[in-house]
């Protein structure tokens, strides 16, 4: 009901752009052959409750997955588990295609990585589709504190990092970070999410917060706090004036490997999976769906407009890093990657 | 300043705005009316109609909605014992007994009545302190959050006055509970047994559902008559709906305490929401002549937490328009919205929109009062619920709890909680332990624990140093302090 | 009646101190996991120490206060309300409840048209009111049908 008046509305749009470009695709003819989810209901899962990123990029990219594939989507909410019991779910779904789910990819590798209690997946075997998006990650701070990075370290202090956990993409980024840069870092967990970490930022209680730009840039509003440096390996557009890490501090191969391994962890983003085992076909079939979704002009506009910018990455990308992060660390890598992220700075 | 309330004055009055608004309220009522369905639900079904609405009328419709579904669930809360969401558990210990008395109009009267000048309260509180509220929320840190909470554990004991050791026990069994699920210092599982479900803990909803709504189910089946007693009905008439209306202006000191307190406590994002409707109920009982009466069906234990629900509503909007930090779960929702609408609530959008941020507090204003006058017509109505035998109402309300409950998780396991925790309802009801005691020990227990950490870690044990956080113990000790103050005094004067 | 009151307060600090005691010994959680919920959970055991001693000190000394209060709830409508449950299961969220609805009502004297009226009105309130307008998940399909809950 509802859908089907935004859908004609967004019909109306793509039709001009989406009608020439289609066709190519979809030889007439082939059609039932080239459409095998046409008919059935196919659903995504979100691992968090209603009103959350990863809830709206679900429902924003659901018409479009129903318009070329004739299936019903429907998105299903199930949050629990820092958003991770959604995929213990996904894992145990029957691998039809008609499961997918809009997943937190750091978060899971993370959890994966550190052993976490509660993971029944295993990432290095999961369907991986497509990325829909990654963020850059902002450092915050007081607007008391200096002005820089490199100002804040000369002056020896310990600086205070607010986080709700230490694997949460929060408590980790400021883990890394004080680590590579070597700074005398204290991680206060226990917030109960990331506005109260940036509130705490605010008021002063913490002085600083590593965050992603989104979230960083709403909070950097009215100077209540100062992005001084970007954490990723380039900048971000929301603020593109701001440096990155790397840019402001020149490091040895040695010094950058684990915050290398963070942003490749970051790089991985927020993807769409489907459980493993699906038949070669029907991943290929869901794979070239989202690929043509996710990098289709119309839709990359409407997505900007809404504030949830889409930055597709290929799936065989996917597999090699999820196989690269996962496996190749060797064990004292390993243990010093859990040793800083979860133990130091507390 | 003033020219900032006149536009925002204009922006409301349009027709197209006060049209969705009206079209908006019945939805939010029946929801409302649904327990287990909560603000974020209205809000979230409701977004997807708002897309190629104007900005304004598309916030006026989410947040008329959103205002009426607290008027349905205190009706619910009142009639059936059920509360329609959390904050409406306050609004049952007396409400519902004056529904078995009889007297439900005079309840729903009192409660719709308080609502609606609480919410005005909230909103006209809103509006003034908007463009100054800033500072004011910035000096609530971790420590105030934990006193504040702590004054909330105190205020348990109060509730349970009757029995002191019982209204405790339930209460720091509720906190005990709250703590399951990942712990927040270290992220370990506390008690999860190896089942995902547990990793997060127990859920409130079933909690609420279970401990309020099953033993009334169960003592409906059982004794297959209605929830009014009979022998002490009086005929449905509007008669008893205006009185209980009226009765609000006759225990005003009540009203704005607890209009205070909802809004005091909506301001601060870091205190939950759901503790505003005890805190007041539990001060109203002890600043009220014959505070053992309470729980027996007193119409100000439903005057108080009703008027500071609403308040708080108002409240919360205040750090999520000035600060762009959601006052409430339900106000993050709402902030989604605001992005739909490509706007981004926080100091520049004070800046540069008063008039609208004000104008939204209106809207809320208004939508109270016309949900409520709204609830007011269908009260007749409504009250023949009262009238309807248990064996006809039971099966209905227990299919209707499970249903509700279901759909505030999409978990099946959630409502197995649900039989669960309605065992531990009819024990603790039938042995006279307090379970709103445990419900809000239940909300507070992880963010005492939460706040604590962080202000140790932050600040060192000089944290209870801080002036704010004295002066909230101060104001605490005064209030549970006050039954026993001539007492004090004469200590006082001895020492 | 005195005695019997003496049961809740002792399953729970039974309940809270094994509890606790997995905690330590069986889960072996740090000291900051477990420091909150030590503190509170022997609050509690406390507590129902102290409201078992009253209760027991208080044999038959003490007028019905809660004898009022307390009306004995049959065995039957907890029975009655229990069976919810595996129609339900059987029959999902939207058949089940109507079953439900219609076998209760007949059972406890309404007419076979009454009964098929609300169990009707069950489905028309389910299915097109939680599932179709308000877009909530409702399994219709039986629970042992479904992958994952």
């Amino acid at each position: 009901m509802h859908r089907h008046h935004h859908r004609r509305a967004f019909l109306a749009l793509l039709c001009a752009a989406g009608f020439a470009a289609s066709a190519p695709l979809s030889p007439a003819g082939a059609q039932d052959a080239a459409m095998p989810l046409k008919g059935q209901t196919v659903r995504i899962f979100v691992g968090y409750s209603p009103g959350g990123g990863y809830d709206a990029y679900a429902r924003m990219l659901a018409p479009y997955f129903e318009k070329k594939t004739g299936a019903t989507v429907v998105v299903e909410n199930r949050p629990g588990g820092g958003g991770l019991t959604a995929l213990n779910q996904l894992v145990r779904e029957p691998a039809d295609g008609t499961a997918m789910m809009m997943l937190n990819g750091e978060a899971a590798i993370m959890a994966q990585l550190t052993k976490q209690p509660g993971v029944s997946f295993d990432m290095t075997q999961i369907g991986n589709l497509a990325r829909v998006a990654h963020e850059q990650h902002f450092v915050l701070v007081n607007p008391n504190m200096p002005g820089s990075l490199k100002d804040i370290i000369a002056a020896g202090k310990p600086v205070k990092f607010s986080a709700t956990g230490r694997i949460d993409n929060l408590g980790d980024y400021a883990a890394v970070l004080c680590e590579t840069l070597k700074m005398n870092c204290q991680i206060i967990t226990g917030y109960k999410g990331s506005k109260e970490a940036g509130l705490a930022v605010m008021n002063g209680e913490v002085d600083a917060l590593a965050i992603s730009d989104g979230s960083g840039n709403d909070y950097a509003q009215g100077d209540k706090t100062k992005v001084i440096a970007t954490i990723g390996n380039e900048r971000s557009e929301f603020k593109p004036d701001v440096a990155t890490v790397y840019e402001q501090f020149k490091l040895t191969p040695d010094e950058k490997w684990l915050m290398d391994f963070r942003l490749a962890i970051k790089d991985y983003g927020r993807v769409m999976v489907a459980p493993p085992d699906v038949p070669a076909d029907k991943l290929k079939y869901l794979q070239q769906v989202w690929r043509e979704i996710l990098t289709d002009p119309a839709v990359m506009q409407e997505a900007a407009k809404a504030k949830r910018p889409l930055k597709y990455l290929a799936p065989d990308k996917l597999d090699k890093t999820t196989g690269d992060l996962l496996k190749s660390l060797p064990p004292d890598k390993l243990e010093k990657v859990n040793e800083v992220i979860l133990k130091k700075f507390s | 300043m003033l020219d900032a309330l006149v536009s925002a004055g204009g922006l409301v009055f349009q027709p197209v705005v006060l049209f969705n608004m009206m079209l908006a309220l019945p939805i939010g009522i029946v929801i409302g009316l649904l327990p287990g369905l909560s603000g974020i639900t209205a809000i979230a079904f409701l977004i997807p109609f708002t897309f190629g609405m104007e900005p304004l009328v598309g916030l006026a419709f989410l947040l008329a909605a959103y205002a009426a579904v607290s008027q349905g669930g205190s009706i619910t809360a009142i009639l059936l014992g059920v509360p329609g969401e959390v904050p409406n558990a306050a609004t049952v210990i007396d409400g519902y007994q004056l529904a078995k008395q009889g007297r439900a109009g005079y309840a729903i009267g009192a409660a719709l009545m308080a609502s609606a000048l609480g919410g005005l309260f909230g909103c006209v509180v809103l509006a003034f302190l908007l463009p100054v509220m800033q500072p004011v929320i910035l000096s609530f840190a971790s420590p105030e959050n934990f006193f504040l909470s702590l004054a909330g554990v105190a205020f348990i004991a109060m509730l349970g006055a009757a029995s002191p050791v019982r209204g405790l026990i339930a209460g720091m069994l509720g906190i005990f509970m709250s703590l399951f699920g990942y712990d927040p210092v270290e992220g370990v599982p506390r008690f999860w047994m190896g089942s995902d479900y547990m990793l997060d803990g127990f859920r409130l909803v079933p909690l609420a559902m279970g401990m309020f709504a099953l033993p009334e189910i169960l003592q409906l089946m059982t004794s297959g008559k209605s929830i009014a007693q009979p022998g002490k009905l009086e005929a449905i008439s509007s008669r008893q709906v205006v009185e209980g209306g009226l009765a609000v202006f006759k225990h005003l000191g009540i009203f704005f305490r607890s209009s205070v307190l909802g809004t005091l406590i909506g301001i601060m994002p870091g205190v939950g929401g759901a503790t505003a409707p005890f805190v007041a109920y539990a001060a109203a009982r002890q600043t009220a002549k014959n505070p053992e009466t309470f729980g027996q069906g007193r119409v100000e234990g439903v005057i108080a937490p009703e008027a500071s629900s609403n308040a708080k509503e108002g409240g919360a909007l205040v750090p999520t328009l000035a600060l762009g930090i959601p006052g409430s779960s339900s106000m993050a929702l709402l902030l989604g919205a605001f992005l739909i609408f490509g706007l981004q609530p926080g100091p520049e959008f004070l800046k540069k929109h008063m008039d609208i941020a004000i104008a939204l507090a209106w809207i809320v204003a208004i939508a109270n009062v016309a949900s409520s006058a709204l609830m007011f017509l269908l009260a007749r109505a409504l009250i023949y619920v009262t009238r309807v035998p248990g064996h006809i109402l039971a099966p209905i309300l227990l299919a209707i709890v499970v249903i509700g409950t279901y759909s505030a998780g999409n978990s099946v396991i959630d409502v197995l909680f649900v039989f669960i925790f309605g065992t531990l309802g009819v024990v603790m009801e039938r042995f006279q332990y307090n379970r709103p005691a445990l419900l809000l020990g239940f909300v507070l227990g992880e963010t005492i624990e939460r706040n604590f950490h962080v202000s140790m870690a932050a600040y060192g044990p000089s944290f209870v140093l801080r002036p704010i956080s004295i002066g909230i113990i101060a104001v605490a000790l005064v209030f549970l302090l006050w039954p026993q103050r001539r007492r004090v005094a004469l200590l006082w004067r001895r020492a | 009646m005195n005695r019997a009151e003496a049961v809740f307060p002792a399953l729970i600090f039974a309940a809270v101190a094994a509890l606790l005691l997995a905690g330590v010994f069986a889960f072996h959680y740090s000291w900051t996991v477990i420091a909150f919920p030590f503190v509170a959970g022997v609050v509690v055991c406390l507590l129902c120490l102290l409201d078992i001693f009253l209760t027991l000190g208080r044999l038959g000394a003490r007028p019905g206060a809660t004898d009022a209060a307390a009306q004995a709830l049959s065995l039957a409508s907890l029975a009655w309300a229990l069976s919810l449950a595996p129609f339900v299961y059987a029959l999902g969220f939207v058949f089940g409840p109507a079953a439900f609805l219609f076998v209760y009502l007949r059972a406890h004297g309404s007419s076979w048209r009454f009964s098929g009226i609300v169990a009707v009105a069950s489905v028309l309130v389910t299915y097109g009111f939680f599932i179709k307008v308000l877009h909530i998940l409702l399994p219709v399909q039986p629970l042992w049908l479904l992958a994952s809950w």
